[in-house]
């Protein structure tokens, strides 16, 4: 089942999570952003960009306070206008040798979390990542634990022969079985598909 | 006054680097990403986890007269049967653990208890596959 993420997709009961998440509402903004991440590789520069989704009056998402950080963060702010609801953030993922497909890091999940995301989305090339709040999802985490737990995970991984961005992955879909947050996994130009709901 | 996220990845990229050097000083290749690949990889491991432990996901194959193999990263083992085949292969995991964790090889590695179940999947597939070996038929090899 296929259905454009809408605000009922993000308050539903983890069994009425869909199989695919549409995000075409969003994707050319989130390609724009990303392609603006990568400044210059051969000097090694990069920096995230990040925004806030907001479901507008005529219920469509769309990105609002887009923001630039820098290299391995970026701040957004979460104040929505009035008759448009906060539904979560977006931020991209770049590295400055060039490696893409890259999924959250600990703080990433944590912060979705503690500031009430119903979706989180991250994009690192053509890989876009998704993290959806369930019924079960925890009010509150502690970041600092989560981000311990999450590297501990990802260097356990890297350890069995797994690759960078296949290590973050497991680590991510380990946190999400652990604070039962649903996650979604696509390649530009297609849908998300529903990789693990609790 | 505007409420404002932090997305702080530097904590994450740090853990990359040290990781990288980590193959690095072993003289181990950046393996290559297969992210489709994994999840299904993952789903296996994590679907069903067992009492005291989770399930790994090993692999049972037909081997030389009548035996089966198992196989886990870096250990092989044989048995008469699937099953015996699958103890044997518990029992030298321990083992192999054991000895990994008290070189401080694998500390913060394994996940799953020193003294996990190790369950293949499927394992009535795996059974069938057994028993049509045995009873000479087609066999897959």
């Amino acid at each position: 089942m296929t259905e454009r993420a809408n605000e009922e997709v993000f308050s539903s009961a983890p069994r009425q999570l869909p199989r695919e998440l549409d995000l075409s509402d969003l994707a050319p903004e989130m390609e724009r952003l990303w392609t603006r991440s990568i400044r210059h590789l051969d000097k090694r520069q990069v920096v995230e960009w990040g925004a806030t989704i907001v479901l507008t009056k005529d219920k469509r998402l769309r990105l609002v306070g887009i923001v630039e950080g820098n290299a391995e963060s970026v701040t957004l702010k979460l104040d929505v206008d009035e008759g448009e609801e906060f539904i979560g953030t977006f931020h991209t993922h770049p590295y400055e040798d060039g490696t893409t497909g890259m999924a959250f890091g600990g703080d990433d999940i944590a912060s979705a979390i503690n500031y009430g995301e119903k979706i989180s989305v991250v994009q690192s090339g053509k890989d876009i990542f998704a993290l959806v709040r369930t019924e079960g999802t925890p009010a509150r985490v502690d970041p600092r634990r989560l981000d311990h737990e999450l590297n501990m995970a990802y260097r356990g991984y890297v350890k069995m022969g797994l690759a960078d961005q296949e290590a973050l992955l497991a680590a991510d879909l380990d946190a999400c079985k652990r604070y039962r947050l649903a996650f979604y996994w696509g390649r530009v130009p297609q849908r998300l598909l529903e990789v693990h709901k609790p | 006054m505007k409420e404002l996220s932090a997305k702080d990845d530097s904590s994450l990229k740090k853990t990359v680097m040290q990781m990288r050097e980590w193959r690095r000083a072993r003289g181990i290749p950046e393996p290559e990403s297969d992210l489709a690949a994994t999840i299904a990889w993952w789903k296996a491991m994590r679907a069903s986890p067992a009492e005291g432990g989770h399930r790994i996901l090993v692999l049972i194959e037909p081997a030389a007269e009548a035996e089966y193999q198992a196989s886990f990263p870096n250990i092989r083992v044989r048995g008469k049967t699937p099953d015996e085949a699958k103890a044997r292969l518990a029992k030298a995991l321990r083992h192999y653990l054991d000895n990994s964790m008290a070189e401080g090889e694998v500390v913060d590695t394994i996940e799953i208890p020193l003294y996990a179940l190790v369950t293949p999947v499927p394992a009535q597939a795996i059974r069938e596959e057994g028993e049509a070996y045995e009873a000479g038929n087609e066999h897959v090899g």
